[in-house]
């Protein structure tokens, strides 16, 4: 088929007599082929089988939960062989496809048993919806989009901005149908014109007091406001009296306001007090003196406050780093991932030309939603200073000067063949991607060295266990768990978006979530078990209170943070940790409760390659060290350094480490570059390529690869497939972009044995300022803002 | 009209002496407006020709209400020799393009204050330094730098 | 060339499962020229062949998605279509008036014109021009059930708002 253009074709699904995409989009056909058929094989396969299939099966019953609607029901093991069909079926991935491309062009998806499901007609046609769904949402089912403003699909219901009118046959008014459930047999209509009247008295209502600042305000061009105007508006006011005018709040360094812009539709307040959890956002006055504010002048101190900004449906909140240098249609968009932690959040980078404008949220409801976290959103202007963009050599003098390419590749490579090959050691840094470690495993292992770490995962990670290193329940799955206990981890620090998640859990069914480690305020409540490894002995020997709550809980879980690799009892804790796990039973076929969160966006897809040290690697004392290669590696010390050891930095930013090069090499951020990575639940996703490299700088791959070229020991491909059919013999899973691989959970009987003693020391923080971790964030000024405004929580 | 003339030639010939007088005359084209009409009624302003006004560089603007070709009733008769059609500044332009009847004067208080500039004539032709450079030409004395990035630079 | 020298290394269970595909040869398309019955087969690339593009685009890296929905706006009037796009990042600051340079014919043609009713149109159309792709596959919306009343309901014992 010819390509389309979008201008001159006219789109089929919202017609009235379109049935053909509405009988496509209808999901009970396809759920009740899935449920019925899936279930009597599945089961007979799924409880037979321990070991590789019950991870597997766990995955794939979150998934079930997720995109099928079932509850968990209280016979939990019957629920996942159902829906361990999903993953596993040929044919089910078929089905699967064949709804998105149907369902893709409403936007919407559900699936609920055929017996929960009701029937209701949308403007004549018949449409099949869940049981509970609203009006709204039966629209949405059936394609049809319906105007609103208070009503977001993750927020509670508020029902106050009366846009979402609709007509239902024998009510004698039009009907919020946001607020209104949806009944067996219902007839509703949208196009009728007494909806039309009734959204145009609202319109006119709602612009009475709106600002005409369309042409100078951020959001024109992408705002709901502007464009339902366009549809329900009146081309001229009837009102003559003056328009109210409301003082600006200052909610910190991204968020800007524009009061007067507001149309009181509370999504703001909502998101503050259910997703946030800052309860500081509330509505002041009544009527036409009705304010969005904080009571008194406070900053929203929140990890996720840039999300009010998507959520707000006009112009009253808009980025404020971003104000006034773009419109939203010059931007061209490339959808990628985040990562400046391991959450691995979906975003679209918006860019213009070679510079990056913004950063938004993309849908993915298994990781991020639709939210990310400040630092993901804002800290996009540290890509643009600081930058490496010709490589340099340090000369005689001590000066780092420019040199070409050929010249520093030789340099480096002379440098590595004169020193032992026990005495190298390279470091992948944060944001390194797939691709270049697997480069620089091979370039280093044909060096002879062994000695090789990802920043975060330290000089004693365990990479043997897949299951040992990751969030095991999945980041969508922590949102089921019904009592948590968090050892050595500061998750709102950490991964906002998984602190999120298990808020969820708290909020929705009242999880019990407990904390060994350093106390913070989690924006949920969590109880503080104190900051030593005694209570965590304590729990694991059952003497604890919250023992008897994690055994008790269906699905308990326990999150272990990245800070106990660096610690000098690692394995006491991990044994202490995997008691606890044998006792509350947190692994079973229906339910894997052990994780590990990790910090950095690298470290998973490092453990997966095998980026650790060599069994004949020294490990621990660095002052052996000669030859060290730190690919965007930042957080050693100068004094970690040994003084005459000779340093190459390959790396996007002139960071900490730049200053102690010996040669630099430079590399490219992850928005310039095609990356793989790998984030804490075992996702393998891909980066694209949004703005040009800056100066010289080259693909990280390509440098190494080009490295083994003048060190002699050249590496065997030269194209990224190649690279990536590499990774694809060491760590198969990192081939299946936009997959969760599980990991097996491990065998009771392979517990490792702990050789060291549970010392009586404190978990450390490992995220002192949760705004600057990475070269990235540290090189931003709007995170720098946000550390000066925020450093007092 | 025509005495007031006769005197102030008199008054010329009486201070410059009667060569003087001559030369002067001829080198403000008192001669050459015997032979071009409009220059005759702005010299001798004979017949209802009336000076409207004179701007900052000196360009005189006239007028004559009657006995004129419609669309030729008002001028000007620039200060400089060798002039130039941009030397007119946009406050008179308005009035002699007849866009309005209001002189600068009249229109005094309609001046943007604040980012208005003043009038330059354009200077093509009259050397290097008058031309426009591009923000980004290499001959443009602050010659800008697009460069979207800040590059990292080691501390000396 | 070298995508399907890659590809060869791989065991060949794996390829099914990859959601990256690797400009396969084997999707044609069967077309009817005029009004003889004979059909013609279109070799994938053949197009691009023919057409004059210069060699160095006929085997052009592209992506096939169907953009998301942006996050800021919730109307979904400009989803569910699948587009190309070129991976293109040769720009420059031209250095007189700072505007964009490119040196790439193709960095505004995805942006701009390819748009898609399916997946499988757009496949068709970068194989026919030999373009190596690689599809996305969009997230889906879940709808959950949720109701007004859910203001108002009891979330257990009485316990300080989480």
């Amino acid at each position: 088929m010819a390509p389309r253009c979008r201008r001159y074709s006219l789109p089929l699904r919202r017609s009235s007599t379109g049935s053909a995409p509405r009988r496509l989009a209808s999901p009970v056909v396809d759920s009740a082929s899935i449920c019925g058929a899936g279930s009597g094989v599945a089961a007979a396969e799924g409880s037979g089988s321990r070991g590789l299939h019950s991870g597997v099966a766990w995955y794939a019953g979150i998934r079930g939960q997720l995109y099928e609607g079932k509850g968990r029901g209280k016979d939990g093991s019957k629920q996942v062989s159902e829906s361990y069909k999903w993953s596993s079926g040929m044919s089910l991935g078929g089905v699967r496809h064949a709804r998105t491309a149907s369902v893709a062009a409403v936007g919407a998806k559900f699936t609920a048993n055929p017996e929960d499901c009701i029937e209701v007609s949308v403007d004549g046609s018949n449409v099949t919806i869940a049981k509970g769904m609203t009006v709204l949402q039966a629209c949405e089912v059936a394609g049809i989009d319906i105007p609103r403003f208070c009503y977001h699909p993750r927020l509670s219901i508020a029902g106050n901005c009366r846009m979402c009118l609709v007509e239902v046959e024998k009510t004698p008014k039009p009907v919020a149908s946001c607020a209104l459930p949806a009944m067996p047999g219902m007839k509703i209509k949208t196009n009728t014109p007494l909806v039309k009247k009734a959204r145009e008295g609202v319109m006119e209502f709602l612009l009475i007091n709106h600002p005409l600042d369309c042409p100078i305000c951020d959001q024109g061009g992408e705002c709901d406001l502007q464009d339902q105007s366009m549809v329900y508006g009146s081309d001229r006011g009837r009102f003559i009296e003056a328009k109210r005018g409301v003082v600006d709040k200052n909610l910190g360094p991204l968020v800007k306001t524009v009061m007067t812009r507001c149309i009181q539709c509370t999504r703001c307040v909502r998101f503050a007090s259910e997703i946030a959890g800052v309860q500081d956002l509330g509505v002041l006055g009544r009527g036409g003196a009705e304010e969005i504010g904080t009571y008194v002048e406070k900053l929203m101190v929140s990890e996720l406050s840039g999300n009010v900004i998507d959520v707000c449906p006009v112009g009253a909140l808009t980025a404020k780093p971003s104000a006034f240098t773009a419109r939203s249609w010059e931007l061209k968009s490339t959808e990628s991932i985040d990562v400046s932690d391991a959450v691995g959040a979906n975003i679209r980078i918006d860019s213009r030309g070679p510079e990056v404008m913004r950063i938004l949220p993309r849908l993915n409801e298994e990781v991020n939603e639709e939210w990310i976290s400040d630092k993901a959103r804002f800290s996009y202007d540290g890509l643009k200073r600081q930058r490496l963009n010709e490589p340099m050599i340090r000369n005689s003098e001590g000066q780092l000067e420019p040199v070409s390419w050929a010249k520093a590749l030789k340099t480096v490579a002379e440098a590595a063949h004169k020193v032992n090959p026990a005495e190298m050691a390279a470091i992948a840094g944060k944001l390194s991607d797939a691709e270049s470690m697997m480069a620089l495993k091979d370039l280093m292992n044909r060096l002879g060295c062994e000695r090789l770490w990802v920043e975060g995962n330290g000089e004693n990670a365990d990479a043997d266990l897949r299951s040992n290193y990751l969030v095991n329940t999945t980041i969508a799955g922590l949102e089921y768990t019904d009592a948590c206990l968090l050892v050595g981890t500061e998750l709102r620090h950490e991964a906002p978006l998984l602190n999120h998640r298990l808020r969820k859990a708290v909020r929705n069914s009242r999880a019990k979530v407990a904390s060994i480690g350093p106390e913070l305020d989690l924006h949920f409540k969590c109880e503080h078990l104190g900051n030593s490894s005694d209570a965590l002995l304590s729990i694991a020997q059952g003497k604890h209170p919250f023992a008897q709550v994690l055994s008790k809980a269906k699905f308990p879980s326990i999150i272990v943070g990245s800070g106990v690799l660096q610690r000098s009892d690692k394995d006491a804790v991990l044994a202490a940790v995997q008691s606890i796990v044998q006792q509350a039973n947190m692994i079973r076929d229906d339910w894997n409760g052990y994780n590990f969160l990790l910090l950095n966006a690298a470290q998973a897809a490092g453990l997966d390659l095998g980026f650790v040290p060599g069994a004949r690697a020294p490990v621990g004392d660095k002052s052996s060290i000669k030859f060290l290669y730190l690919m965007g590696a930042d957080d050693l010390t100068p004094e970690d350094i040994p003084a005459d050891a000779f340093v190459v930095y390959q790396g996007h930013h002139g960071d900490r480490s730049a200053y102690r090069a010996n040669v630099i090499l430079p590399g490219v951020a992850y928005s310039e570059k095609e990356g793989t990575y790998e984030n804490t639940e075992g996702r393998t996703q891909q980066t694209s390529p949004a703005v040009p490299t800056v100066g010289d700088a080259r693909d990280d791959w390509k440098i190494v690869r080009a490295l083994s070229e003048f060190a002699g020991v050249t590496l065997p491909y030269d194209t990224v497939n190649g690279v990536r059919a590499r990774m694809l013999a060491v760590a198969p899973n990192l081939f299946r972009v936009d997959e969760l691989e599980p990991a097996t959970p491990l065998p009771k009987e392979s517990l490792p044995e702990s050789k060291t003693k549970l010392e009586s020391l404190p978990f450390k923080k490992v995220v002192d300022n949760f705004y600057m971790t990475d070269a990235i964030s540290r090189a931003s000024k709007t995170m720098a803002q946000c550390t000066a405004a925020f450093s007092s929580s | 009209m025509a005495f007031a003339l006769v005197r102030s030639a008199l008054g010329a010939i009486k201070e410059k002496g009667l060569k003087g007088a001559f030369r002067a005359a001829k080198e403000e084209g008192y001669f050459a407006a015997l032979l071009d009409g409009n220059l005759a009624n702005s010299k001798f302003r004979i017949d209802g020709v009336k000076l409207v006004g004179v701007d900052k560089a000196g360009n005189r603007y006239y007028e004559k209400m009657s006995h004129v070709q419609h669309g030729r009733h008002r001028w000007v008769v620039y200060a400089d020799k060798v002039y130039n059609a941009s030397a007119i500044p946009p406050e008179w332009h308005g009035w002699l393009h007849h866009i309005t009847d209001h002189t600068p004067e009249q229109l005094e208080g309609l001046r943007p204050s604040r980012y208005g500039v003043e009038h330059m004539k354009n200077r093509t032709g009259e050397g290097e330094q008058y031309i426009y450079h591009a923000k980004g030409h290499a001959l443009n004395p602050n010659k800008r730098d697009w460069k979207r990035y800040e590059e990292w630079r080691p501390v000396e | 060339m070298a995508a399907r020298r890659a590809l060869a290394v791989l065991p060949s269970s794996l390829r099914g499962l990859s959601s990256v595909a690797f400009h396969p040869a084997e999707l044609q398309g069967v077309y009817n020229f005029g009004a003889d019955s004979k059909a013609n087969v279109i070799r994938a690339g053949e197009i691009g062949e023919v057409s004059g593009v210069p060699d160095e685009h006929l085997h052009r890296k592209v992506l096939i998605y169907s953009p998301a929905r942006v996050a800021s706006q919730q109307g979904v009037g400009k989803t569910g279509v699948w587009k190309i796009s070129f991976e293109s990042t040769q720009k420059w600051e031209n250095p007189l008036m700072g505007w964009t340079s490119t040196g790439d014919p193709y960095h505004a043609v995805g942006e701009a014109a390819l748009y898609f009713d399916t997946k499988e149109a757009a496949m068709e159309f970068a194989s026919k021009y030999g373009w190596e792709y690689t599809i996305r596959e969009p997230k889906q919306v879940i709808q959950r059930t949720k109701a007004y009343a859910d203001n108002f309901k009891w979330r257990g014992p009485a316990e300080e708002e989480g």
